[in-house]
Order: structure tokens, then C-alpha cells, then sequence
């Protein structure tokens, strides 16, 4: 182990740090992009970006939260494919079904949270494999409410809210607000804690008379419903009811959050990393795209972009994990 | 050693249950024809899950493997040009691509110790980019006559495919098993300091796992270019979840130093009765993807509750 976390602000700056390289990879992009594309530095780019990153990076502040805990969540991609056609059914064009298929959408990814927690939590099934058969239920259940076509209509409001600009747009004001929340959570709660002890030690969590199970059912729990609101920022961005509009969600998320500083072996991972881990995939789509790069070749730059960062990661933080320290610090 | 028996035996009694239910549902499934089906089209699945498990059981993952498939067969296809005689040469390529891609991703996870999942995630991304590009998204080569007369061919009953996956198995089986680079594979997955400090070459073995993995998936890729007939860019795709998922069913983890080739074999196994069973059942392509979903869902569950119980 470690020698030091003594106090818990040593303790949270450890978990945090990791998020470091994603900042550094988002400072070099923006140098970058200003130099290489005469249209990246500007305003109407920038709320582009914004609008972008939103639901990515509310994906992402799940997926932390569940990493952080020690679990893992592959089906929040396809349950954002369920929860689009059905919040456009839901709306069907009409103002006063907006609230509605808000709710409903949120609603779907509660519930799904709720399925997959409680069999993580109490049947100990494993994460990764559950959300795995998850994630083909849900997209089944997709094609057969929409029939392989994009379906529903949105309201005009709704479509309002996320066109017009209130300072930064509407989309990324939902992400500002669930980042505060998510943050001050992770760092000023007792389940902040819980959730950090669990996913570090789920054992010793115990004993120190953590109530685990619910600990980690509140984490899928989270996972689900930010995925409900990933789901209404894609809608938002879409405006249709499109079946495949989740496809991939769940992979870039879990990159955003560890190229953020979550780990699978728990414990780690902070809000402020899962926003840089998302932005670093949002601003490589965006200058990519500014310069024209086909999407082919995007492909291979930002897979080796991917393996930069993580790299980078390695380099800069040799010293930070907390379980398995002694292989990270001092292998030959 | 108790617990990772009763891992074993765990699936196995799930693959047994599913077997039985299947057969009301499904008459005929049980026959041999269809259970010589059943490996055909799980051999590709169950190469890979080989590769999967042995860097499982270093405590790593592999996520690139579809992504070797899927060159691979993009590969072999474009270098034999519709040539017998260039055979040797187009399916050699693809396989020493495999080991040099699994060979890179052993250096950047063993050397430089990247975190395993987004490495070789960025890897499979990177490939398929590659892979698009040459192909520009298309089939792509001409395949050799006698290539596909091979390996959809059959040895007395048995598919020739089939064939290879059984060798595959009692190799992967007796590497892990029965040789020291197996061992250090348990030992480094187990405690990397300890092993280390012990003298286990902890390094040479997480990337010879991963060689072992690129190879893997370059023989899927090459199996599948046979079964399609054509080379494209979806094929091999997903199947690095398909066999993790396998890998896990069976007992394997994230957290290393545990799982068999025996186990895989089992998950690898109920996952391709599962995928034939709701084809056979005739549904359509969203109840398939529903019913797969829940008896992966399932079978994972009651799982979990048995090996609890058998524990306590």
C-alpha cells in the first residue's frame, strides 16, 4: 500500500489525479486546433463543441461513478437507443408532453439501473456480463418498438430549448448542473465515500460497516438515470426518434471516464477528469472534422490519440494507485 | 484450487440446463448433426476466447482482437489474389500481422504499462481506421479456389473447422496448464510484485499472452473469410465482447490469476447455444437479440446464486 493517504483530502486528491493527462491532451488540442484551423477558436465552434460534449459527458459522469465503485456499465448506450424513439413517442409534437417523456425517459434508465443493480448487488452476478446481455435486451426491445424506424416527433419547445443559447446552450447547462451535483456528492457526502471505500475495498468497506450492496446498487442506480438524461440531450440534438441513436455510447463513455482517471479496479475517478476525458474525444471529432481529415483516417487518428492519453496517463502517474501500488511504482 | 473447480463445473451445469430446455423447444437440437453445427459456428467465438483467456488470466484484456479478425481476413483475401499457390503466403501474413499487432499491444501494456481496456480499444479503433482505408469500406480480394473447398470441407463427419478448434483447445489447454509460461501467467495475474520478486519473468509473459491473443484473432478472421466467402470490414466485429463475455462465464476475471481453458470452452458454449437456439427457434431479428440477451442475463445470474451457495 501507499505510504501516505493519511487525511481524506490526501485521499481525495489521490483518486482525482488521475484526470490530469485528459487535462494537459484538452490544454494541447485547443493549442493545437487555434493553430492548425482558422474556424476551432471561434464562439460559434466553441457552443458547437459544448453542444457536443454534453451528452458524452453526462454518460461519462455515470460511468465514473459506477467505475468509481467498482462495477462497470455496458448497457447505457443502447438504453439511451431505447429511451430516444421512446421519449419522441411520448412527445409525439406536443407541448404539453414534454414533461411526460422527460419523465419517461428518466423513468426507463431508474429502472434499468434498478435491474442491473440489484443483480450486481444481491445475486452477484458480474457486471460486465450483465450489462453485456443487458445491452442486447434493450436494443431488441429497441427495433421492436420502432421497427427499424425512426419514430416520434418532438415538440417545438422542447426543440426550442436546445437551439437557443442561454449564455453556453441548453445541453451543456444540463451537464454543468448534473457535474455540480455529481460533484459535490462525490466529494462532500457520506455515499461519496461509500462509493470510493466500496469500489477500493468492497471487503474491508464492509467491515468497516458500509452497507456494499446498496452502496453499489446507488451507483448503477445513478449510471441508469444519467443515461436517461444522456438520453434527452440526444433527443434534444437529434429531434427524432432515431433507433440506432445510442449505438457505441456506452464504449466512448468508458474511454472518456478512464481517460479521465477511472479504473477498473475501483476507487478512482473524478467529475472533473470524466469532463476532461469526454472533451478530449469531442475537440479530436471537431478538428478532425474542421480540417477536412476523411472519416476513415479519423478512425486511426483517434484511436492512436486514445493510446497517447492513456500513455501519457502512465507516464505522469506512476505513483497513484492505490491497490496494486507497489507493481505500478517500482516494476523494473 | 476447490473454488476454481466449482467454477468449472458451474457453467458446465448451466450449458446442461440450457441443452435441456432447448430440446422441447428445438427438437433435433441434440443430434449430432446439429451439435457438429453448433461447434462450426462457435469455432471462430471459441479461438478467440482461447487468446482472451490467457490475458485474462494475466490480469489484462484484449479488446483489439476483433479488430485483428477483421484485417486479417481483409488481409489474406487482398494477398492470395485468387491463386492457390499464394495461399501459404496470404494466410502467413495474416497471421504474423496478428502476432505483431499482439506483440505492440504486450509492449504498450506490459513495458509501458498503459491501462489494458482503452489501449487496446485505441488499438481496434486505429485497425479498423486502417482497415477502411484499404479496403475504402468495401469486399475487398479475391479468395482462392481451393481455400474455402478446405475449410468448409469436412474430415469423415467433422467439419475441418471444427477440427482445428478442437487442436486449438488442447493446445491453448496444455500452454496454460501444463507450462511454465502458463504458470507465470497465473503468478503474474495472482500478485505482479510477488511473482516478479520470485524470479516469473512477469513482463515476457503478459506480452506472449498477448501474441498468443493477436494469433487468435487472425485465425478467427482467416476461419471467417471462409464462412462469408467475402472479406469486409464487419467481419470479427463485437466478437471481443462475445469473448470476454465467454471468458467470464467461465470463470475467468478481470482481477486475474484465475479461469481455465475449460470454462471458457463451457461459456463459449452457452453463449453459441444460445445465439443457435433463437435462430432455430425461427424468431425474428429483435426477439433473437431479446431472447439472447436474457439468457445471457440469466444464465449469468443463476450463476452467481449457485456458486454462492455452493460456497457457504
Amino acid at each position: 500500500m501507499l505510504g501516505r493517504p493519511e487525511t481524506p483530502r490526501d485521499l481525495r486528491s489521490q483518486v482525482g489525479k488521475g484526470g490530469r493527462p485528459a487535462f494537459i491532451a484538452v490544454v494541447l488540442l485547443i493549442v493545437v486546433g487555434t493553430a492548425a484551423s482558422a474556424p476551432f477558436a471561434t464562439t460559434g465552434n466553441a457552443l458547437n463543441v459544448l453542444r457536443q460534449v454534453a451528452p458524452l459527458g453526462v454518460l461519462a459522469l455515470g460511468q465514473t461513478i459506477v467505475l468509481l465503485a467498482g462495477g462497470i456499465d455496458l448497457s447505457v448506450g443502447m438504453l439511451i437507443g431505447l429511451a430516444v424513439p421512446l421519449g419522441a413517442l411520448t412527445m409525439a409534437g406536443n407541448d404539453a408532453q414534454v414533461v411526460p417523456a422527460i419523465l419517461v425517459m428518466l423513468g426507463l434508465g431508474l429502472a434499468v439501473g434498478i435491474v442491473n443493480g440489484v443483480l450486481v448487488a444481491w445475486a452477484g452476478a458480474h457486471p460486465f456480463v450483465l450489462t453485456f446481455g443487458m445491452m442486447a435486451l434493450l436494443q431488441g426491445v429497441t427495433f421492436l418498438l420502432t421497427n427499424y424506424r425512426t419514430v416520434g416527433k418532438t415538440a417545438p419547445s422542447f426543440a426550442a430549448f436546445f437551439t437557443a443559447e442561454f449564455g453556453l446552450p441548453g445541453a451543456a447547462w444540463v451537464l454543468t448542473v448534473l457535474a455540480l451535483a455529481t460533484g459535490f456528492v462525490l466529494r462532500y457526502t457520506r455515499l461519496g465515500r461509500y462509493l470510493l471505500a466500496t469500489g477500493s475495498h468492497a471487503e474491508y468497506a464492509r467491515r468497516a460497516g458500509i452497507r456494499v450492496k446498496r452502496t453499489t446498487l446507488i451507483a448503477y442506480v445513478l449510471s441508469g438515470l444519467f443515461a436517461g438524461f444522456g438520453a434527452v440531450l440526444v433527443l434534444g440534438r437529434l429531434q427524432a426518434g432515431y433507433p440506432l441513436a445510442g449505438s457505441g455510447f456506452e464504449l466512448q463513455a468508458i474511454v472518456a471516464a478512464i481517460l479521465g482517471g477511472a479504473a477498473f479496479s475501483g476507487g478512482q475517478g473524478s467529475v472533473f477528469g470524466a469532463l476532461a476525458g469526454a472533451l478530449v474525444l469531442a475537440l479530436v471529432a471537431n478538428l478532425l472534422n474542421l480540417l477536412g481529415v476523411s472519416a476513415y483516417l479519423q478512425q486511426v487518428v483517434m484511436g492512436g490519440i486514445i493510446v497517447g492519453v492513456v500513455g501519457l496517463r502512465a507516464a505522469t502517474g506512476r505513483r497513484r494507485f492505490l491497490v496494486h501500488s507497489w507493481t505500478n511504482a517500482k516494476a523494473p | 484450487m476447490k473454488s476454481l473447480d466449482w467454477r468449472t463445473h458451474g457453467i458446465w451445469l448451466a450449458v446442461i440446463v440450457l441443452a435441456l430446455v432447448a430440446i422441447p423447444i428445438a427438437p433435433g437440437f441434440l443430434s449430432p448433426r446439429n451439435l457438429l453445427n453448433l461447434l462450426r459456428q462457435a469455432a471462430p467465438l471459441g479461438i478467440v476466447s482461447l487468446g482472451i483467456t490467457l490475458v485474462m488470466v494475466a490480469r489484462r484484456v484484449d479488446l483489439s482482437v476483433g479488430a485483428i479478425a477483421s484485417l486479417a481476413a481483409v488481409m489474406s483475401a487482398a494477398l492470395m489474389g485468387g491463386s492457390d499457390s499464394r495461399l501459404p503466403l496470404a494466410l502467413g501474413s495474416a497471421v504474423l500481422m496478428g502476432a505483431v499487432v499482439g506483440w505492440l499491444n504486450g509492449l504498450l501494456v506490459a513495458r509501458g504499462r498503459l491501462e489494458p481496456f482503452v489501449t487496446t480499444l485505441g488499438v481496434a479503433i486505429l485497425l479498423t481506421g486502417v482497415n477502411r482505408l484499404v479496403t475504402g469500406g468495401t469486399a475487398f480480394g479475391v479468395l482462392a479456389p481451393s481455400f474455402r473447398k478446405v475449410l468448409n470441407g469436412r474430415w469423415g463427419s467433422v467439419p475441418i473447422v471444427v477440427v482445428v478448434l478442437v487442436l486449438l483447445i488442447v493446445v491453448a489447454a496444455y500452454v496454460l496448464h501444463k507450462t511454465r509460461f502458463g504458470r507465470a501467467l497465473y503468478l503474474t495475474g495472482a500478485n505482479e510484485a510477488a511473482a516478479w520478486l520470485s524470479g516469473v519473468k512477469t513482463r515476457r509473459a503478459v506480452i506472449g499472452a498477448y501474441v498468443i491473443s493477436g494469433v487468435t484473432g487472425a485465425i478467427a478472421g482467416i476461419l471467417l473469410l471462409a464462412r462469408y466467402g467475402i472479406s469486409g470490414n464487419l467481419i470479427g466485429e463485437g466478437y471481443e465482447f462475445d469473448a470476454l463475455a465467454a471468458a467470464v462465464l467461465g470463470g475467468t476475471t478481470f482481477e486475474g490469476g484465475k479461469g481455465s481453458i475449460a470454462g471458457t470452452v463451457a461459456g463459449v458454449l452457452l453463449l453459441s447455444m444460445a445465439y443457435t437456439l433463437v435462430l432455430m427457434g425461427g424468431l425474428s431479428y429483435h426477439w433473437q437479440l431479446i431472447v439472447r440477451g436474457g439468457i445471457i442475463i440469466g444464465a449469468v445470474t443463476l450463476y452467481a446464486i449457485t456458486q454462492r451457495k455452493a460456497r457457504s
